[in-house]
């Protein structure tokens, strides 16, 4: 409860410190406008694109642990095993990262978006009972500690006549379910030894110094063994003296704090003991597998800010 | 500090080099869906400095393909033979060289927008074109 509170608290100071600027432009006509927000900075109306959204993100604010979804991962009940919620939290701050806005109003409308993105499927009455399907279209959406509480403790939606009681847990718990269901049909995640070889590894490290170069947070499943793995958010690296690369993440087990795991490229392993040890599996240091997920979910995510900033240069 | 996208394909292109049974195949097949590395064979690596050249324009195009393909969408990456040199030039889709095309970059569909997993597999296609290079 600590870690809760702590993190909840530092969400809250957040909003108060990092005031959103939307500067306009009041030159002439030939000035393009300028946008800045908790985001970006500096975003001209020039060229919105993914690209320029990108190049404009300020990585420190938008990325901090201010931002961070407040509440630690938990166990639940899938049936005939206990998941926890790592894939699922992890993409869901992502879409906070990139899509959420201190200022935007809360609304009915707004949580039920929210609430829709992070299960990633839109509730239907269908034949007079609710059902989940279809991909929800990525939308910026109000990132404030209120807000965060309202999705929290629950709501209730009205669907096409039938009453529906959702909450951040549900929706976050149904698409981990979701998505452990995919890790089961694929064999690569599951089949392969502990240790990838050098040239896997190779390759998820280029993805992420390519990615991360570019403002591109990235889904990490860290494999320790077998029967156990972990998905976090990498955000951003530093290069050690000594040569390696620690790389900074959103970990859901450490909400209010950034956690690290390491590319040693002497040796082309991949190490993360912070990460690992909770996990309760034998022998955390020892090298782990990467494999990096859902690399097309934040295109969706980008071309919804395309969308965003447009209207705003248009306003 | 940043790493540089280049030297990390690099170190991938090296292991890929020295046991080429470890290429991706579905990931390359991808990757010539979205760009195509032209090398006339009769211009071997060691004419001139056409391996330098080679690699410079490898490096462009991995590190711009890593930023969203930004020069690579507006034309194509090209060495050609011109009165006894190698010259590096860009040019436009389907417009004329003159001289004799040696080597060239370009990708297959410039679109506005190149979604993440292309530029992933387009990345790893130049990584084992580098891996053939060096």
């Amino acid at each position: 409860m600590l870690v809760f509170t702590s993190s909840r608290s530092h969400l809250l100071k957040s909003s108060s410190v990092l005031a959103l600027l939307v500067t306009f432009s009041l030159a002439a006509k030939a000035t393009p406008k300028i946008i800045s927000d908790e985001v970006v900075q500096n975003l001209s109306c020039l060229a919105i694109t993914k690209n320029s959204i990108l190049h404009s993100i300020k990585v420190d604010e938008a990325f901090s642990v201010f931002r961070h979804v407040p509440t630690k991962n938990w166990a639940f009940n899938a049936g005939l095993y206990n998941l926890a919620n790592c894939w699922s939290l992890s993409h869901a701050q992502r879409l906070f990262f990139y899509l959420g806005r201190k200022d935007l109003p809360e609304t009915p409308e707004s949580l039920s978006q929210a609430a829709n993105m992070v299960r990633q499927a839109i509730p239907r009455n269908v034949a007079g009972q609710i059902q989940f399907s279809g991909k929800k279209e990525y939308q910026p959406l109000p990132w404030n500690m209120n807000f965060f509480n309202s999705l929290e403790s629950g709501f209730t939606e009205d669907v096409d006549g039938l009453l529906l009681d959702r909450s951040f847990k549900k929706d976050t718990e149904a698409y981990q379910v979701y998505r452990f269901h995919q890790i089961l049909q694929n064999i690569e995640y599951i089949s392969a030894p502990r240790e990838r070889p050098a040239d896997k590894n190779a390759q998820s490290y280029l993805t992420l110094i390519a990615n991360l170069q570019f403002n591109r947070v990235t889904e990490v499943l860290i494999r320790p063994a077998l029967r156990a793995q972990h998905v976090v958010l990498a955000k951003k690296y530093i290069v050690r003296p000594t040569g390696e690369t620690d790389f900074f993440v959103y970990d859901s087990n450490f909400p209010d704090r950034d956690n690290v795991f390491t590319y040693d490229p002497k040796i082309r392993q991949f190490t993360a003991l912070e990460i690992v040890q909770p996990l309760g599996v034998k022998n955390p240091e020892k090298p782990v597998g990467v494999f990096i997920v859902d690399e097309g979910d934040r295109d969706q995510m980008l071309n919804s800010l395309v969308r965003f900033y447009q209207k705003q240069c248009e306003d | 500090m940043n790493i540089n996208v280049f030297n990390t394909a690099l170190e991938l292109a090296k292991i890929i080099q020295e046991d080429d049974s470890i290429i991706e195949k579905d990931l390359l097949l991808a990757g010539e869906d979205v760009i195509e590395v032209f090398q006339d064979p009769n211009f071997k690596n060691n004419f001139q400095n056409l391996k330098e050249q080679k690699m410079n324009f490898l490096r462009l195009a991995i590190e711009d393909l890593a930023e969203g393909a930004v020069v690579l969408r507006k034309g194509e990456l090209c060495l050609i033979f011109r009165e006894g040199k190698i010259v590096p030039t860009t040019r436009d889709h389907d417009a004329e060289l003159n001289g004799i095309l040696m080597f060239s970059i370009h990708l297959k569909n410039p679109e506005p927008e190149i979604p993440q997993e292309k530029i992933n597999a387009g990345i790893y296609k130049l990584t084992i074109a580098l891996a053939e290079i060096i």
